[in-house]
C-alpha cells in the first residue's frame, strides 16, 4: 500500500459547490452527497481551462434545477396541509391533542381519580413539608449580616449541661482580647409584671447590651434603640418596645413614646418602638427590650462581677475577613486561658468548655432533626405515590393496547403515541400537583404551630415560589416518568398485539407483571420503613406516658394569682402571708377540697435550673458550685396536694415563718450529690446570694422524692424547697380535690377575688392538662409520622389489590383450565394469595434491611426505645403481612368465582 | 423478478437516464466514467452534471435499475473512494423496453415516410 499523507485541500469552486450542494439538498435527505462532490471534483481538476466555464455553468444549472425540483416537491406536500403558518400548526396540534387527552381521561374517572388523589397527596404533603424546611432550615435569616452571626455556648459537658450561658466578666474579657470577632452581643429575658398601661399582665423583656440592634439591623419605627449610655447601670431605666406588643398594648399610640410603664415595680420610660420583624434572639418571643438598669438582678454586684453568675446568652459578629474556624481557635484559647486563671470558677468536674456556631444552626438545632425526619418520611410518601401511579399507567396501558395498535397501524409514530401519553400524564400530574398545592395550603397554619414547638424561627415559612417551583419539577417529572417509563405494550410484534388485544388479553405479558410487582414491593418496602419510623415514635410516646412524673395526676388544679399590687405595698411578703393563708383557709374548707398549696413554679412548667453555689456546714464551707439546681419556694401542704412523696423528714408548717430557723427540703437527687449516704436531715447548708455573700444557714428538715418538674423527658434535676415564709410567695395555686378539679375552678376564682380583688386568677390547668402539653411536641410527631405511614400503607394496601385484580382479569382462562382440569377453589385462592404474601414478604425483608440502617438517624427523636427494637420491627412485619393478605384475599377471592366454562368458551 | 407492468411504468425513461443504462450495459463504471462515457458515445451532445448525474443515479437506485457495486477494485488501481455502479436484469429490461418503444416510434414514422432508413435521436 502507498504511503499517504494527508489529502490537498480541494480547490475553491470545489468547496463552493460542496456548500451550494448542501444548500440546495441538505446532506440528512441526499446521501449521494459526497460522491456528487467526488464527481465534481474530478471533472473540475480534469477539464482543459478553457471549458471550464462551460462546465461550471452546466454544474450551477443542475444545481438549480434540483432546487427547483425541491420546490415543486414541496409545494405539492404543503397543498394537502392546512394554510397555516408552522407556528399555529404545532399549536392547534397541541390543543388538539388535549382536548383528546381530556376526553380519554374523562372516560376513565376511576384512573382519574386514583392518579391525582394519590399523586396530590403526596405532592401536598412534600410541598407542606419543604415549605417549613425551607423557611426554617434553608430561608437565610433576615438579618443584614446574618452570615457572620454566630452564637457562643459554654457548656459543662460532665454535669450534662448543653450550655451554662455566661457571665459578664467572662463577655468583658473575651470582648477585650478578641481579635476575630467585632461585636459581642449580650441578651437575657425576664417575665416581667406590667402595670401602667391596659391590664396588668406578665410580659417578656429582653434585657440586651446597646449592638443588639445595630447588630441585627434592627431599626426603630418611632423613637430610638439603646445607645452605649444606656447601658451603665445607673443609667435611666428605658425601653424598646417590638412593634408587635406596641400594636397589642398600646393601641399602636405613638404618643407611647415618652411615658412609661411599671415593670416589676420600676417605672421605665419607653423610648422607641422596633419596626414590624421577625425577634428570634432567645427561647421566647420578646415584647419589649430593656436596658439593664430596668432589672434590680442585673445592676446587682453578683450579675456584674461574679465569674461564675451565667445567666447571658452571647451572640458574636465575626469581624470583618474572619472565619468561623480562626474564631473557634481564638476564642478556644481565651476559653483556655480562663480556666487556667479562675480554676475555682471552672472546675474540672463540670468539663466547661466552649463551643461557636452559626447562629441560624442554634436557632433550628432543635427542630432540624424533626423536620429533615418529616421530609424524609414525606419523599417516601411521594416516592410511594409515584410508584402507585406508575402502576396505574401501566395498567391501563395494557387495558388500551387495541387503541394505541390500532393508531399505530393508522399511521401515528411511536413518538405521536409518546405525545399523547405525555399530554395525558402532564394534565394529570399538574392536576394532582394543584391539588397538593390546595391540601399543602390547607395544612400549613396547622404545621406552622406545630413548627413553634421546636423553634422560634417560623416568621418566614410561606409557600413561596421556590416551594412552587419545587411541586412543579415533582409534578413535571412524575408525568415523564410514567410517559416514557413503561414500554409501549405492541412495541415489540403490531401484529401479535393487535391480534390478542382483539381478545381482550394482553400480550408480552411478563416484563409488564414482572414491572408491576417490582413497583409493588418498592412500595411495601418504603412503607415498611415509615410504618418503623412510626411504631418507634409510638413506643417512645407511650414510654413517656409511662414515666413516673413524681406527681398524683389525678384531681389536681393549678392556676395563677399574680399580685399586680407588688411594691406600692410596704411588705409584700407579709400582705402575701395574709392573702394566700385566708385563700387556703378558705379553699380548704370548701366542699371536695383535700389540700390547697401555694408555689412559685407550676409542675412540667417550673423554670430552668440554674448553676448555684451551696456550702455545707463543717464540709466545704468554701461553697461547691452545682451545674444546674432549681429553688422552689413553697407553702406547707405542697407536697401532699401534688401528690410528691415525702421521703425523710417532714414537710414545712406555717411555723417556719421568719421567726423561727431558717429550714429547707432538698430532692433525693440533691440530697444524692451533696451528701452521699450520709444522712442529710438535721444537716445545714448556705446559698451564695446575688450580691455574692452567703445567705444564712437553712437546716435540711426533710427529702422528698424526685420530680420530672422540668419536663418528662429530662434528667433528675437537684431541687431545693424553701418555705415561702422565709423566701418569698409564688402565685400558682394548686388544689386537690376529691372529684373533678376543673368544676371547682369558678368558685375558686370567686373565693380568691373576694379576699383579693387586685389578683386576677388566670390559667387553670390540671396536673393532666400540664403533662399533656408537655408531652405535645412529642405526640404531634408522633401523629405526623405515624399518618403518613398509614398513608404510605394504604396506597401499598391499594397497589397490591389492583396489582393482583388486575393479573386476575388476565388470567381468567388459566384458573378457568386449572379448575376443569382438577384444582379446587382453595388452590386457586391460594395461589393468589401466594402471589400477594410473597411480595409483602420480599418487602418486609428488604424494608427490613433500608430500616436498620435508617432508624438510627432517628436517634434523637427517641425516648428509651432502641433505633433497632425487635418488637417494632416484628410487629410492623405482622402488620405489613396482615394488611397485604387482606388485600390480595379479594383479588384472590375473585378468582375462585371464575366459572371453568365459561372461561373456557371465551377462549 | 419484476414483471411487464413494472417495465411499463418506467417508460418513457428520461434520456439521462437512458443514457447511464446504455453506459453501464457492458461494465461496471464509477460517476466520473458515467459522465465521460455519455459524453464520447454522443460526442458531447449530452453532458451531465455532478448533480444531475448523482440524481438520476438515486432515482435509479430507488426503482432498482441499477445497483451499486459492493466489490470495488483494488485501491491500487483505483480510487477507493469510488463507487461503482452496475445495471441490474430489471434495468436491462426497462432499456431494452425503451430501445423498442423509441424504434417502434420510429418504424410508424418511416412508414409515413417522415424520415429516412438511419434511426437517429430525437432533440
Amino acid at each position: 500500500m502507498k504511503g499517504k499523507s494527508l489529502p490537498p485541500r480541494p480547490p475553491v469552486a470545489v468547496r463552493l459547490f460542496d456548500r451550494l450542494l448542501e444548500l440546495v439538498l441538505p446532506k440528512g435527505s441526499w446521501t449521494e452527497h459526497a460522491e456528487t462532490v467526488e464527481v465534481f471534483s474530478d471533472l473540475y481538476v480534469r477539464t482543459p481551462r478553457r471549458k471550464k466555464p462551460a462546465m461550471l455553468f452546466r454544474e450551477l444549472r443542475g444545481l438549480a434545477r434540483l432546487f427547483s425540483a425541491r420546490l415543486t416537491f414541496q409545494r405539492e406536500a404543503n397543498r394537502h396541509m392546512p394554510k397555516h403558518p408552522p407556528f399555529f400548526n404545532r399549536f392547534s396540534d397541541t390543543f388538539a391533542g388535549i382536548q383528546h387527552a381530556i376526553r380519554g381521561l374523562a372516560n376513565n374517572p376511576g384512573y382519574t381519580f386514583a392518579f391525582v388523589l394519590t399523586l396530590g397527596l403526596g405532592i401536598g404533603a412534600n410541598t407542606a413539608i419543604f415549605s417549613i424546611v425551607n423557611g426554617v432550615l434553608l430561608q437565610p435569616l433576615p438579618y443584614p449580616d446574618a452570615d457572620r452571626i454566630m452564637y457562643m455556648k459554654q457548656p459543662a459537658r460532665l454535669a450534662g449541661t448543653e450550655n451554662s450561658l455566661f457571665s459578664f466578666p467572662e463577655l468583658a474579657e473575651y470582648r477585650a482580647e478578641s481579635r476575630t470577632i467585632s461585636e459581642f452581643v449580650e441578651f437575657g429575658d425576664w417575665t416581667f409584671t406590667v402595670v401602667g398601661h391596659g391590664d396588668p399582665h406578665r410580659a417578656t423583656g429582653g434585657l440586651v447590651s446597646a449592638n443588639y440592634f445595630d447588630v441585627l439591623g434592627i431599626r426603630p419605627q418611632l423613637g430610638r434603640t439603646l445607645t452605649i449610655e444606656d447601658e451603665d447601670r445607673a443609667a435611666t431605666p428605658i425601653a424598646v418596645l417590638t412593634h408587635e406588643y406596641w400594636v397589642r398594648v398600646f393601641g399602636s399610640d405613638p404618643d407611647a413614646i415618652g411615658t412609661s410603664f411599671e415593670l416589676n415595680s420600676k417605672p421605665v420610660t419607653i423610648v422607641g418602638v422596633l419596626e414590624p420583624g421577625s425577634h428570634y434572639a432567645g427561647r421566647r418571643k420578646q415584647d419589649f427590650y430593656v436596658n439593664y438598669a430596668s432589672n434590680d438582678h442585673y445592676v446587682g454586684a453578683s450579675m456584674q462581677d461574679d465569674r461564675t453568675h451565667r445567666m447571658t446568652d452571647a451572640f458574636a459578629l465575626l469581624a470583618p475577613g474572619a472565619t468561623l474556624e480562626q474564631a473557634r481557635t481564638e476564642l478556644g484559647a481565651l476559653n483556655d486561658r480562663f480556666h487556667e486563671a479562675f480554676p475555682q470558677d471552672y472546675p474540672e468536674r463540670f468539663g466547661f468548655d466552649l463551643d461557636v456556631l452559626p447562629w441560624r444552626e442554634q436557632l433550628t438545632s432543635s427542630a432540624r432533626p424533626t423536620l429533615l425526619m418529616l421530609l424524609g418520611a414525606v419523599g417516601m410518601v411521594l416516592l410511594i405515590a409515584c410508584a402507585n401511579v406508575a402502576n396505574l399507567t401501566l395498567t391501563r396501558l395494557v387495558k388500551r393496547e387495541r387503541e394505541f395498535a390500532v393508531r399505530a397501524a393508522l399511521g401515528a409514530g411511536k413518538g405521536q403515541l409518546r405525545k399523547q401519553l405525555l399530554t395525558e400524564t402532564l394534565l394529570l400530574s399538574l392536576a394532582g400537583a394543584g391539588f397538593g398545592l390546595v391540601v399543602a395550603k390547607g395544612s400549613l397554619d396547622l404545621l406552622v404551630s406545630y413548627t413553634s414547638r421546636f423553634t422560634l424561627r417560623t416568621g418566614e415559612i410561606g409557600l413561596d415560589m421556590s416551594v412552587l417551583g419545587f411541586t412543579l419539577l415533582v409534578a413535571v417529572g412524575a408525568a415523564v416518568l410514567f410517559a416514557f417509563g413503561p414500554g409501549l405494550p405492541f412495541s415489540k410484534d403490531l401484529g401479535s398485539s393487535l391480534t390478542s388485544a382483539g381478545s381482550g388479553r394482553a400480550s408480552g405479558g411478563v416484563a409488564r407483571r414482572r414491572a408491576q410487582k417490582l413497583l409493588v414491593v418498592s412500595q411495601l418496602t418504603v412503607s415498611f420503613v415509615l410504618l418503623i419510623g412510626a411504631g418507634l415514635l409510638v413506643r417512645s410516646l407511650v414510654n413517656l406516658t409511662r414515666v413516673d412524673p413524681g406527681f398524683d395526676l389525678e384531681n389536681v388544679v393549678t392556676m395563677d394569682a399574680i399580685d399586680f399590687s407588688g411594691g406600692r405595698i410596704n411588705n409584700a411578703r407579709e400582705w402575701n402571708r395574709q392573702v394566700f393563708t385566708e385563700i387556703r383557709r378558705q379553699l380548704k374548707g370548701y366542699p371536695g377540697v383535700r389540700s390547697v398549696a401555694v408555689a412559685n413554679a407550676v409542675p412540667f412548667k417550673t423554670q430552668s435550673p440554674r448553676p448555684a453555689t451551696i456550702r455545707v456546714e463543717g464540709r466545704q464551707e468554701d461553697g461547691i458550685q452545682s451545674p444546674a439546681a432549681a429553688f422552689i419556694s413553697i407553702s406547707p401542704d405542697y407536697f401532699e396536694t401534688i401528690g410528691t412523696r415525702l421521703l425523710r423528714g417532714r414537710d414545712f408548717t406555717m411555723s417556719d415563718d421568719t421567726l423561727s430557723a431558717n429550714v429547707a427540703i432538698l430532692n433525693a437527687t440533691m440530697a444524692e450529690a451533696y451528701f452521699g449516704d450520709d444522712n442529710p436531715l438535721g444537716r445545714r447548708i448556705a446559698f451564695l446570694g446575688n450580691q455574692g455573700n452567703w445567705g444564712e444557714w437553712h437546716t435540711i428538715v426533710g427529702i422528698a422524692a424526685d420530680t420530672k418538674s422540668f419536663g418528662l423527658n429530662g434528667s433528675d434535676v437537684g431541687v431545693v424547697y424553701r418555705p415561702a415564709d422565709q423566701n418569698f410567695w409564688g402565685s400558682t395555686i394548686a388544689i386537690r380535690t376529691i372529684g373533678d378539679p376543673m368544676l371547682l375552678v369558678e368558685n375558686a376564682r370567686e373565693i380568691i377575688r373576694q379576699i383579693d380583688p387586685n389578683r386576677p386568677v388566670e390559667n387553670f390547668a390540671t396536673l393532666g392538662d400540664l403533662r399533656s402539653e408537655d408531652i405535645a411536641p412529642w405526640r404531634l410527631n408522633t401523629t405526623l409520622f405515624s399518618t403518613f405511614a398509614l398513608l404510605a400503607l394504604v396506597i401499598a394496601a391499594v397497589g397490591i389489590a389492583g396489582v393482583l385484580a388486575f393479573n386476575v382479569s388476565q388470567r381468567t382462562n388459566e384458573f378457568g383450565i386449572r379448575m376443569s382440569l382438577g384444582a379446587d377453589r382453595s388452590n386457586v385462592l391460594m395461589m393468589v394469595l401466594n402471589e400477594g404474601t410473597k411480595m409483602a414478604a420480599i418487602g418486609v425483608v428488604t424494608g427490613g434491611v433500608v430500616a436498620y440502617g435508617l432508624t438510627r438517624l432517628m436517634t434523637g427523636l427517641l425516648f428509651e426505645v432502641e433505633p433497632v427494637d425487635p418488637a417494632t420491627f416484628a410487629g410492623v412485619a405482622v402488620l405489613l403481612l396482615g394488611v397485604a393478605g387482606v388485600g390480595s384475599f379479594l383479588p384472590a377471592r375473585k378468582a375462585t368465582l371464575v366459572n371453568p366454562i365459561d372461561a373456557l368458551k371465551s377462549e | 423478478m419484476g414483471n411487464t407492468a413494472n417495465v411499463d411504468e418506467h417508460l418513457p425513461l428520461s434520456e439521462q437516464a437512458f443514457q447511464i443504462l446504455l453506459s453501464l450495459l457492458d461494465r461496471d463504471l464509477h460517476g466520473y466514467a458515467i459522465i465521460k462515457d455519455v459524453e464520447e458515445r454522443t460526442s458531447g451532445g449530452i453532458v451531465l452534471s455532478a448533480s444531475t448525474l448523482y440524481s438520476a443515479i438515486k432515482r435509479m437506485r430507488n426503482a432498482k435499475l441499477i445497483k451499486e457495486l459492493s466489490k470495488r477494485p483494488s485501491p491500487d488501481l483505483d480510487d477507493e473512494r469510488r463507487r461503482y455502479y452496475a445495471i441490474s436484469a430489471f434495468g436491462k429490461r426497462v432499456a431494452r423496453a425503451e430501445a423498442e418503444r423509441v424504434s417502434a416510434l420510429a418504424d410508424m414514422a418511416r412508414a409515413k415516410s417522415l424520415i429516412g432508413g438511419g434511426v437517429r435521436h430525437a432533440r
